[in-house]
């Protein structure tokens, strides 16, 4: 009796256990949140619309984010452990690429495209120059696989993340447990990134009467709203539209822009239409980085426009404009440097 | 039964039902009204089971080895014609057929009868646009493009004489979530013999899904080889791989 009971009993719990492992091993595990987290707030400047939906189902908290920028300035990320985001995007020059037209990728290699500032991308609902990409968490799996980049894969990364002491327990903060995923390594991200607000330029001064603009600068405001704005319209100086601007073909890179992305032969050599916000910490400018000063590119409006049947109609006479407007415009376009983002201590290297 | 009555096996039994509770909170053991439908996928290529980098023939006399054969498969349902109908919960299923335990998995459907399964090959659009997924969506499968967002539906990956790509490798990976390039692809089965079945609680049933590969290059479209070895972009030819992959799948057997 006794030992039938015993079987039983053994029997029983086999059962269950083996409904237990059923029920577990098919559960997918959803990027969570730590217990006793810290909430953040994604804090909107006056006068900018609402953002994205970006942070709807990946809740900004302190730990979230604090991984997502020790990720973000991670060697580790990279082939070679050379090329962190942070390689390509330095925080002085707004999170691009001071002085190089194209950056530099693992094995001596150039990038194929000029690295943009990041900041204000809770506004932005697509990515990269061609607009291939069409939310934030996904854009960081870019530049972490291509060859002339970080040159990884995205398995290679997480078992390197996985062997790292410091990254269990700053996952487990951020998302519950200690279980290290693309997903919740892109969320972190994702709330690094995102949190990257530049709202704070003389330029917003002045809108919130806190300082006032120089004449030049009034100057320059007057014929930036009158032969500018269309395409980088206030408050965050883009219509975030794709646009060709009469640049003549590089015959080496070959780009052929938002073309390649919808197939449409009228998106030939259009390219996203970038921010105008600090834009003197970003130079060079285009998207392949071939004007390497705000007066470069204001010449080529001026007289460099190359029509094709593609180029955009609002340009397709040029943008004409005298020496003087062209040195107000400039002034004003100074104005528009966010000097407390450039040294915002939230976003350095935390190492 | 002493030892149902002995207090310390009493106190093992609760303590071993306390942990079984708690341990696993997302239980996916059996709801109300629901029972179980094992589905196995079975890749098959000229009439048997298809095996990785052996070789085939295709129905344009093409010869060609299959390295690489994964798809998603989405939203499966049973109904029949008087509107009875049950939805899986779970999102996506990825079959690899590299990795057999992929292509069997077990659907809760409610006890309903039914004639017909559907299933949507692909990743719905919402999954394209919503950021980092995980599971069966998680970027690391491969199945996920960087460049141009959105998910590879279906990649059929191998090698062939007539190809004239490097190596001479045939690549096919097909994708577009949206609009006039959406490669998403409802199929509908019927059983057979036209039969229907009962699904009850203490019933599972086991359905045996034929995926003829042989049909990826000829049903829908005719696809060979030699006309194009490489499509990785949305687009009218991925459209085309698209409505030949909608023809793969047959029920070959639904066993109790």
């Amino acid at each position: 009796m006794r030992r039938t009971s015993t079987i039983l009993i053994l029997s029983l719990l086999l059962i269950f256990s083996e409904m237990l492992m059923e029920a577990c091993k098919k559960t997918d595990s959803v990027a969570g949140q730590g217990i006793g987290t810290t909430p953040l707030q994604l804090k909107v400047p006056q006068g900018f619309p609402p953002p994205q939906p970006l942070f709807a189902d990946n809740p900004l908290t302190q730990e979230g984010f604090e991984l997502g920028r020790r990720l973000f300035y991670e060697g580790k990320l990279s082939r070679d452990s050379n090329f962190p985001c942070a390689s390509c995007h330095q925080q002085f020059a707004a999170f691009s690429t001071l002085d190089h037209p194209l950056s530099h990728g693992f094995n001596n290699q150039f990038t194929r495209r000029n690295a943009p500032g990041l900041f204000n991308l809770a506004w932005q609902s697509s990515f990269q120059w061609d607009g291939g990409v069409n939310h934030l968490e996904v854009q960081p799996l870019n530049p972490i696989t291509s060859s002339n980049e970080m040159a990884m894969t995205i398995q290679e990364v997480l078992d390197r993340l996985k062997n790292d002491t410091r990254y269990p327990p700053m996952f487990k903060a951020a998302f519950g447990t200690e279980e290290i995923n693309s997903q919740k390594m892109l969320k972190a991200l994702s709330q690094f990134m995102g949190m990257m607000v530049s709202g704070n330029a003389k330029f917003d001064l002045v809108k919130r009467g806190q300082a006032t603009f120089t004449i030049a600068e009034q100057s320059g405001y007057a014929i930036f709203k009158n032969k500018c704005a269309t395409c980088h319209p206030e408050p965050l100086f883009t219509d975030n539209s794709f646009r060709n601007t009469g640049l003549a073909v590089d015959p080496v890179l070959n780009d052929s822009g938002r073309m390649s992305i919808t197939k449409d032969p009228m998106d030939y050599l259009k390219f996203k239409v970038p921010s105008l916000r600090n834009i003197y910490k970003t130079q060079p400018y285009g998207h392949d980085g071939r004007f390497y000063s705000i007066g470069a590119v204001i010449d080529h409006y001026r007289t460099g426009v190359i029509n094709t049947p593609t180029t955009d109609p609002k340009l397709r006479n040029g943008i004409p404009m005298t020496d003087e407007e062209k040195l107000d415009l400039s002034s004003f376009l100074r104005s528009l440097t966010d000097t407390t983002f450039i040294v915002d201590k939230r976003f350095t290297n935390p190492n | 039964m002493d030892i149902l009555r002995s207090r310390s096996s009493k106190v093992l039994l609760l303590a071993t039902s306390l942990f079984l509770a708690l341990s696993c909170k997302k239980d996916k053991s059996l709801e109300t009204g629901k029972s179980r439908v094992s589905f196995r996928f079975e890749n098959s290529a000229q009439g048997i089971p298809l095996q990785l980098e052996k070789k085939y023939t295709n129905p344009f006399g093409e010869d060609y080895t299959v390295t690489t054969l994964k798809y998603h498969i989405s939203d499966i349902t049973i109904s029949d014609s008087s509107k009875n109908i049950s939805r899986e919960k779970t999102c996506c299923h990825l079959l690899d057929a590299s990795d057999s335990t992929s292509l069997h998995f077990d659907a809760q459907l409610d006890e309903i009868s039914f004639d017909r399964v559907s299933f949507i090959i692909g990743v719905d659009s919402l999954y394209n646009v919503s950021g980092a997924q995980t599971g069966a969506l998680d970027p690391v499968h491969g199945m996920f493009w960087t460049w141009n967002t959105g998910y590879i539906m279906a990649k059929l990956e191998g090698e062939s004489s007539v190809s004239s790509a490097p190596v001479s490798r045939f690549q096919y990976h097909i994708g577009g979530y949206a609009g006039s390039v959406a490669t998403q692809r409802k199929v509908t089965l019927t059983f057979p013999g036209g039969r229907s079945y009962s699904l009850k609680a203490d019933q599972p049933l086991t359905m045996i899904i034929d995926v003829n590969i042989s049909k990826w290059f000829r049903s829908a479209h005719d696809l060979p080889i030699a006309s194009q070895p490489l499509v990785m972009t949305p687009g009218p030819l991925a459209m085309q791989y698209a409505d030949n992959y909608a023809c793969l799948f047959t029920v070959k057997e639904v066993q109790p």
